[in-house]
This record gives structure tokens, C-alpha cells and sequence, in this order.
């Protein structure tokens, strides 16, 4: 498997328990404690492809981290794997362009595969070409290419009311707007 | 354990079915289907006697191995505020670690008091994420601190008179679990009790 795993917790036991799930794929995995100690690693390093990473850490968390990591320049793919599912929270991670979005408890079984997906997505079925009727070819993904903005995608709407019946998304819609603060609190730190 | 006053509660607002009650019965199932999911299904012991004054009183009234470890998180927003501690026996806690080298690592030992404590912080964090998750369902949010591990052998959680505590203990297999939590509601608002946890835990959501 091209490329190297970032596991981001703050928690040992979580860190172990991706760490040890993921060798066993077949990936290799690195890991670090917090968000510091994440970016320090994706400065430093050019083999990592995709990080794993918990939202509520101390010193930086997790979308600090990817927020950093954008200004950056990096196009590394994050998932997050954290207890959060505020809506709200899932939205500023789609707009710095984070791929998934992982629920703990971790079910180890759908580690593996979720990661291969993301590292490893299946071909898209080429869109016609504009101009000549006929099908694109295919897209070198191997190229670097500058990020893309995020696009909403039809996925989009499913993966937010995922989490939500349609009656509780419109009350978590009514909380977001009612209750929250206009600009969003800053993540308190997991750990003193 | 710190106690905090009561602001938002006071005898003119505070009804016996107020949306505090509601959210207890959401913690504890919070607390079952966070143990349930590393494989360790719970049985909550029905309590029908007066409150009782610890959590080491609770063990004793129900006939479960007293706590040896256990962790404390709270949570604040606009409209709720509160405290949750998770607490367990140390081999329960062990039982529930869910990578290999759990079996290697004695649980008195240095390295395994170290990956308890962490362990324990962790289950209280992802039980208040679940009780997170089905309070914004009910239009409320807040903001989660961070888990603070406690240990010992004598671990006697005291509950004050007066203050809005709840309390259970759970039986499993080979052990004991318990919880203990201050939930404060602002006056009239309106939660309903939420509908099953999501089962999305652990599933690649693409966004």
C-alpha cells in the first residue's frame, strides 16, 4: 500500500487499537498525540497519505490541525474519527475539504476498508465530453493537482442526515441557528 | 468532585418529569451502548430505595464489586450544563481495552494503571459524545471539557443533598459499572426522549 497511515489521538488506547487494525490490513502506520505533534510529522514528511485524527485534543485539535494543514498547501486526505456529530462541526470539516467522518466506538472491521477506499477509490465512470459527445479519458491520478475546492456532492445531504431522522435534523437545524453563537467556540482541550 | 450550584434549577421551575429526568434515562443508555459496543453488554440494577450516598453505598446496596477506577468529564452549554462520572473495576475496565496488548499487560502493573486511566478517560469521553449526539437531536448543544482519570481503592464519590444527581450501576459479566451525573436544564425547555442511538458508530461517512 502506497503511502503512510497518521494516526492523530490523543488517547493511547484508541491510538493503539487504529494502529494495530491497520498493520493488520497492510498499511503502515505512523502515529501522533496531538495536533502539534501531527503537523510537526506532516512537515517533516512527504510519505503520508492520509490521516486518521480525533477532533477534541489538547494544544491543537483535529480541524485546527487540518486548517493548518490547508494553509499549508497539503492536499492530504483527513478522516476524522471522533464522539462529534454536530452538524455544524461536520460542515466546517467539509469546507476544509476533510473526506470522511468516522463515529467511535471504532469497529475495527470497518477501518480497513473505509482507509482503502479513500486511498484507493474505485474509478468513476468517465463523464461525457462536452465538446465531442464522447466519454473523457480517464484522469491521471497519480498527478499532483492544486485542491479543489470542496464540491457539494449528492452524498453531501445523506452524509449530514445520516447522524438524524428528518424531524431532528430540522430541531438540530433550529439548535444551530438559536442557539449557537455566530462565531464557533473554540474545541476545549481533551486532556489538561 | 467539584459541586456546582444549581442556577439553572431552582424549587419554582424544577418538575419531577423535567427534561433533566429525560436525559438521565439518555446517559444511562448512552453508558450501556458505549460498554455494549466493545463487547461488554450491561444489566442496570433497579434501585426503588431512597438515594443512596456514594457510589460505594450503591455497590453495597446492589451487590456489585466496588469502582477502582473511574473518570470525570463535563459538559456546559446555553442550555445545559452538567457532570458525568463513569466508573468501574479495574478488571472490567481491562476487559473492555479493545487492542491486543491488553493481554499481555497485568492490570495492577505500572504500564497497565497507565493504559486504564487512559482507557476509562476515553469511555467517558465517548459516552458523553453519545449523550452529545442524541441532545442536539433534541435542539440542545454544548461544549464537552476534558476527562479527568481517577483511581483508587477507596473510591467514594459523595452525592450532596440538594443537588440534581442521578446515579446507577450496572452488572456485567465478570464485574461492575457505574455512572454518576448532575445534569442542570435551563427552565422550559422542551426535550423529548430521543430515539435510538445511531448505529452509523465506526461507518465512513463521506462528506
Amino acid at each position: 500500500m502506497s503511502g503512510k497511515v497518521l494516526v492523530v489521538d490523543d488517547s493511547l488506547t484508541i491510538r493503539q487499537l487504529v494502529t494495530e487494525t491497520l498493520t493488520e490490513e497492510g498499511f503502515d502506520v505512523l502515529e501522533a498525540t496531538d495536533g502539534h505533534d501531527a503537523m510537526s510529522k506532516l512537515v517533516s514528511r512527504s510519505d503520508i497519505a492520509l490521516v486518521m485524527c480525533d477532533i477534541n485534543m489538547p494544544g491543537m485539535n483535529g480541524l485546527e490541525l487540518v486548517a493548518k494543514a490547508r494553509r499549508l498547501g497539503s492536499e492530504i486526505i483527513f478522516v476524522m474519527l471522533t464522539t462529534e456529530a454536530h452538524p455544524e462541526l461536520m460542515e466546517r470539516a467539509r469546507r476544509l475539504g476533510v473526506k470522511g467522518w468516522m463515529l467511535k466506538p471504532v469497529k475495527p472491521r470497518l477501518l480497513g476498508p473505509a482507509v482503502k477506499s479513500l486511498l484507493e477509490p474505485s474509478p468513476a465512470p468517465p463523464a461525457p465530453d462536452s465538446s465531442s459527445g464522447r466519454p473523457a479519458p480517464p484522469a491521471d491520478l497519480t498527478s499532483k493537482r492544486p485542491a479543489a475546492p470542496p464540491v457539494l456532492t449528492s452524498k453531501r445531504p445523506k452524509a449530514l442526515g445520516a447522524l438524524s431522522s428528518k424531524r431532528s435534523s430540522v430541531a438540530a437545524e433550529m439548535a444551530t441557528k438559536s442557539l449557537l453563537p455566530p462565531k464557533p467556540p473554540s474545541l476545549p482541550p481533551r486532556r489538561p | 468532585m467539584r459541586v456546582r450550584s444549581n442556577y439553572f434549577m431552582d424549587a419554582s421551575n424544577h418538575r419531577p418529569d423535567n427534561a433533566a429526568d429525560v436525559l438521565a434515562g439518555v446517559m444511562k443508555r448512552a453508558v450501556a451502548s458505549v460498554f455494549g459496543a466493545y463487547g461488554l453488554p450491561l444489566q442496570e440494577v433497579p434501585r426503588t430505595g431512597p438515594p443512596v450516598a456514594s457510589l460505594v453505598a450503591l455497590a453495597k446496596e446492589a451487590g456489585l464489586d466496588p469502582p477502582a477506577v473511574g473518570a470525570t468529564i463535563s459538559f456546559q452549554g446555553p442550555k445545559l450544563r452538567g457532570e458525568l462520572l463513569v466508573a468501574s473495576t479495574l478488571e472490567m475496565t481491562m476487559k473492555t481495552r479493545p487492542t491486543a496488548q491488553r493481554k499481555s499487560v497485568a492490570p495492577g502493573s505500572a504500564a497497565g494503571q497507565i493504559m486504564i486511566r487512559d482507557w476509562i478517560g476515553e469511555l467517558a469521553n465517548q459516552i458523553l459524545g453519545h449523550f452529545k449526539m442524541q441532545s442536539t437531536r433534541t435542539g440542545l448543544s454544548f461544549e464537552t471539557g476534558a476527562p479527568m482519570p481517577l483511581s483508587g481503592h477507596a473510591m467514594a464519590l459523595a452525592t450532596p443533598k440538594g443537588t440534581n444527581t442521578s446515579m446507577a450501576g450496572f452488572r456485567a459479566s465478570g464485574g461492575s459499572v457505574f455512572c454518576w451525573f448532575d445534569i442542570n436544564c435551563a427552565p422550559g425547555i422542551d426535550v423529548r426522549p430521543a430515539a435510538a442511538l445511531s448505529n452509523k458508530e465506526g461507518e465512513l461517512i463521506l462528506l
